[in-house]
């Protein structure tokens, strides 16, 4: 497997012959930035988000975009966050995706999880987005356990002009972006966006009110690309984004009322900076470097304040010169400086952080090396791919993740796949060296002040109030291997299917293990040190359970995606993953496990249609269904089947005039809750808006 | 953190690679353009259907073209596949008269090559597809036009030429590209 920005520079006219029509269409003249492939050749379970499809999608967030993505679950926590995840293990901290941008990764070292709210590039950007389901650990490495979801933005010389677009609605209450490419001589091509928004709140599920996450976000970058021709290309291109989001946060207390609901602002803030050189070396050889800064500032209100700047190099050489050889090479190292406060801004002065133990700075070094190489077994019809990946974290040691694939294409529609790879999650800063913060559980007689809000909390029979937290052990790399098979045929022209299943086995996921609470002050191991304690001296218990890598598991699915042009102006897209996963702890030792194998739907579909009714009109119908979960403890969510829809109409060639629906069957309705149980439960609303769109 | 300190290596690798751009020598540029042309009119057969008096079921499909020596050279890679279960027969000609273009199922039209009037009538006679890549020279001057935009290359359709030719032409293809009626 060696997708888009898996694979240096480096084709040949073979190559191109062999993709389909929509796919030639879609190839950029002067980039060299790629190895063209099929996704019929792809030896992996592989799906394509192009262009043509965000601009025909009412979505407007990355998180909406991917939700009818087979394998993926998206599901909206408040207005500004998600859980997202590949094949299962789903929550708000999922911690086994990895993402990149550009080549840049945007995973948070700080829980190994993605902060999607900042990952605000503009939509009409991004060239095409891969979704690789499956450990992608060979080319990518670490955290790329279930998946890599690979954005790929246009290239300056693809985003010539100028773009104005102005959107307004109920949810999405004002939305504007101006982006403008160009020529900067004969070589060399740029392109900017500036961006912004303001989303409306959405619901508490209890009561119906306002849960005042509203979120307002602006974003700016530019690229720049040099050079032409196929031997060498340049590309210069950096981001700054800000934005400041409600979150309906239970604060935890040592004092009455304990728990309390407290509606809170995040502010965030980052830059990039990514700089890379592709050559081609010869008719077969390729070579890219490309090294990135990236800043990140986040005061996550009673969570954590973190800055983080990052820096990472990559070299990777693909050399094709070896008959029926493929092969790519690749070294990166990567440095993460941090810096860690607590996050008080809005809340009361002795609120519990849930993050704790992440105070001061610290440094994280990475040091990886792979090797992938596509053997030609039988010319166009068998293909062998043996890869491996090795990374080097001082905190953890060496990490080896292997993978061999096969692929096997008797005809041009049919293709045959099986891999078995094994991918590991290196553990995450909060992992190593801090605490997560449960809960507080109330003292006996004390009732909760607004129960509504916030269900999901036992009461227990204690005198003083109890802190769950998690943390203080020692966590190492989660490991997973993966068996995997798939078969894609073409039918037709118009006619697709593509069906993966999988299993995965995991060892060593991460697990907590229930202790006896000590008491506060004063040390001891309750109920003795509460006994023997002359009255009101212990404030609080706090159960401290120690994190480790003692769960075994595994989770297994079908996914089939099908296209289908039944008629010229009609395409049908549709998708259907059917789920399931179990992990299991050592429940007599008092072990649990951490990820919760319940947060995923056992099921879920979705079916878009796209008709172009004439040239200058558009429009399309996505239906989309999702099973119930039950995402953290005590809380059961129900399943839902919503309708977005989007109806566009150009009266000219430069103007597009359009109508988005979001959720349109129900006038709200909740999707997931924070297995941190750190936010009170919200539904998404209803989203109506309009948007111009002018070129000149 | 000392982010000052911090940044000056990342930045130092930034500018030490910036510094190799003199190096970026442009090298045939096209060679890429010209695979993408090639591959776009072999796929665009897939979607149009000879008339079986032109294209006998058993017979070879004759693909002509007239380019220069690059182009050849990326075409190549076309002969010996098949289009429609028919194996390719590669011809590249001198000129575009109506005499060169006599036998050939399809004519690609590289760069400023074009069809006189009474070629282009020989290829409407004979069911023969004109596909052309250079600057648009008018009316009646190829079946499909490869058009560049955006970085792309896109297609356009003279549907009415098309017909006259007695050739069809799916209607999942015409939805991908500009129709010119």
């Amino acid at each position: 497997m060696a997708l888009a920005a898996a694979a240096p520079a480096g084709h040949a006219a073979q190559d191109f012959l062999d993709l389909d029509l929509r796919e030639v269409l879609d190839l950029e003249i002067t980039t060299a930035s790629r190895k063209p492939q099929s996704i019929s050749q792809a030896a992996a379970a592989v799906h394509v988000i192009t262009a043509e499809d965000i601009r025909r999608s009412p979505a407007r967030t990355l998180p909406d975009l991917l939700r009818t993505v087979p394998g993926l679950q998206v599901a909206s926590i408040t207005s500004s966050t998600w859980a997202i995840s590949a094949r299962g293990l789903n929550g708000r901290s999922a911690n086994k995706l990895l993402v990149l941008i550009d080549g840049r990764s945007v995973y948070s070292p700080l829980f190994s999880g993605v902060n999607w709210d900042a990952q605000d590039t503009a939509l009409e950007d991004i060239e095409r987005i891969e979704v690789v389901r499956g450990p992608g650990g060979t080319l990518w490495g670490a955290n790329a356990f279930h998946g890599v979801i690979n954005i790929i933005t246009r290239s300056a010389a693809s985003s010539q002009g100028t773009q104005l677009s102005l959107s307004a609605g109920n949810e999405q209450k004002f939305a504007a972006s101006l982006k403008h490419g160009g020529k900067a001589g004969e070589d060399a091509n740029y392109r900017f966006y500036v961006k912004g928004f303001d989303r409306d709140a959405s619901r508490l599920t209890s009561t119906g009110a306002s849960a005042r996450d509203d979120w307002r976000a602006a974003s700016a970058g530019a690229r720049l690309d040099f050079g032409s021709g196929d031997s060498n290309a340049f590309t210069i291109q950096g981001d700054y984004h800000y934005g400041e989001a409600g979150e309906p946060t239970i604060v935890n207390l040592l004092r009455p009322p304990y728990r309390q609901y407290v509606p809170t602002q995040t502010r965030y803030e980052g830059a990039n900076v990514v700089g890379r050189w592709q050559r081609q070396v010869s008719e077969s050889d390729s070579l890219t470097l490309q090294v990135f800064l990236d800043y990140t500032h986040r005061d996550w209100a009673a969570h954590t304040r973190e800055r983080r700047l990052t820096w990472d190099v990559d070299f990777q050489y693909h050399l094709r010169s070896v008959p029926r050889n493929d092969l790519i090479i690749g070294v990166g190292l990567r440095q993460s400086d941090d810096a860690f406060a607590a996050a008080t801004r809005g809340i009361p002065s002795d609120a519990l952080q849930f993050v704790q133990g992440q105070t001061g700075s610290g440094v994280q070094n990475m040091v990886s090396f792979f090797a992938q190489d596509d053997i030609t077994l039988l010319p166009d019809h068998l293909t062998l791919t043996l890869g491996a990946k090795i990374e080097h974290l001082p905190e953890t040691g060496t990490e080896v993740s292997p993978n061999v694939r096969m692929l096997w294409t008797p005809s041009a529609s049919w293709s045959f796949w099986g891999a078995v790879s094994r991918a590991v999650r290196t553990p995450s800063r909060v992992d190593r060296r801090g605490q997560v913060v449960a809960a507080v559980e109330l003292p006996a007689g004390f009732l909760l002040t607004q129960p509504e809000v916030l269900r999901g909390f036992n009461q227990i029979s204690s005198p003083v109030p109890i802190v769950l937290q998690q943390g203080s052990g020692h966590v190492d790399a989660e490991r997973v291997v993966a068996f995997e098979a798939g078969v894609k045929h073409r039918f037709s022209d118009t006619l697709s299917v593509d069906v993966a299943a999988f299993r995965n086995e995991y060892d060593r996921l991460r697990t907590a293990q229930l202790v006896p609470p000590a008491c506060a002050p004063g040390g001891g191991i309750a109920p003795a040190c509460l006994l023997n304690s002359p009255p009101g001296s212990v404030q609080y218990l706090i159960e401290n359970s120690p994190v480790g890598n003692r769960t075994d598991g595994y989770g297994h699915g079908v996914e089939m995606a099908i296209d289908w042009t039944p008629v010229g102006p009609l395409r049908l897209q549709g998708a259907v993953s059917l789920f399931k996963s179990l992990t299991e702890a050592n429940y007599a030792a008092g072990e649990f496990e951490t990820d919760r194998d319940s947060g995923t739907p056992r099921a879920q579909w979705s079916l878009s249609a796209y008709w172009n009714a004439g040239r200058k009109t558009d429009l399309m119908l996505g239906l989309r269904h999702v099973d119930s979960t039950s995402p953290a403890i005590g809380i059961d969510v129900d399943g839902y089947t919503e309708l977005d829809a989007r109806l566009a109409w150009r009266p000219r060639a430069n103007l597009e005039l359009a109508l988005h629906g979001r959720n349109l069957l129900h006038s709200q309705h909740q999707e997931y809750a924070s297995e941190l149980l750190d936010v009170a439960l919200t539904s998404v609303e209803r989203s109506v808006f309009g948007k111009v769109t002018l070129k000149f | 953190m000392n982010y000052p300190a911090r940044l000056a290596a990342p930045l130092a690798a930034l500018l030490a690679m910036f510094a190799l751009l003199p190096m970026a020598v442009a090298q045939a540029p096209g060679t890429r353009e010209r695979q993408i042309r090639a591959a776009l009119v072999y796929k665009i057969t897939r979607f149009v259907t000879w008339p079986g008096t032109v294209l006998p079921a058993t017979g070879p499909f004759t693909f002509c073209h007239v380019s220069d020596d690059v182009t050849s050279q990326v075409l190549a890679g076309i002969e010996g596949r098949a289009i429609q279960d028919h194996r390719i027969r590669m011809r590249r000609l001198d000129g575009a008269d109506s005499k060169a273009v006599a036998g050939c199922n399809l004519v690609y039209l590289t760069g400023t090559n074009a069809l006189a009037a009474d070629a282009m009538a020989a290829a409407v006679a004979a069911s023969t597809l004109v596909v052309a890549d250079g600057p648009r020279l008018g009316d009646n001057t190829a079946m499909v036009q490869l058009v560049p935009q955006d970085n792309r290359v896109t297609l356009a359709v003279d549907l009415a030429l098309v017909r006259a030719a007695q050739l069809r032409i799916d209607a999942t293809l015409l939805q991908m590209v500009e129709v010119r009626q």
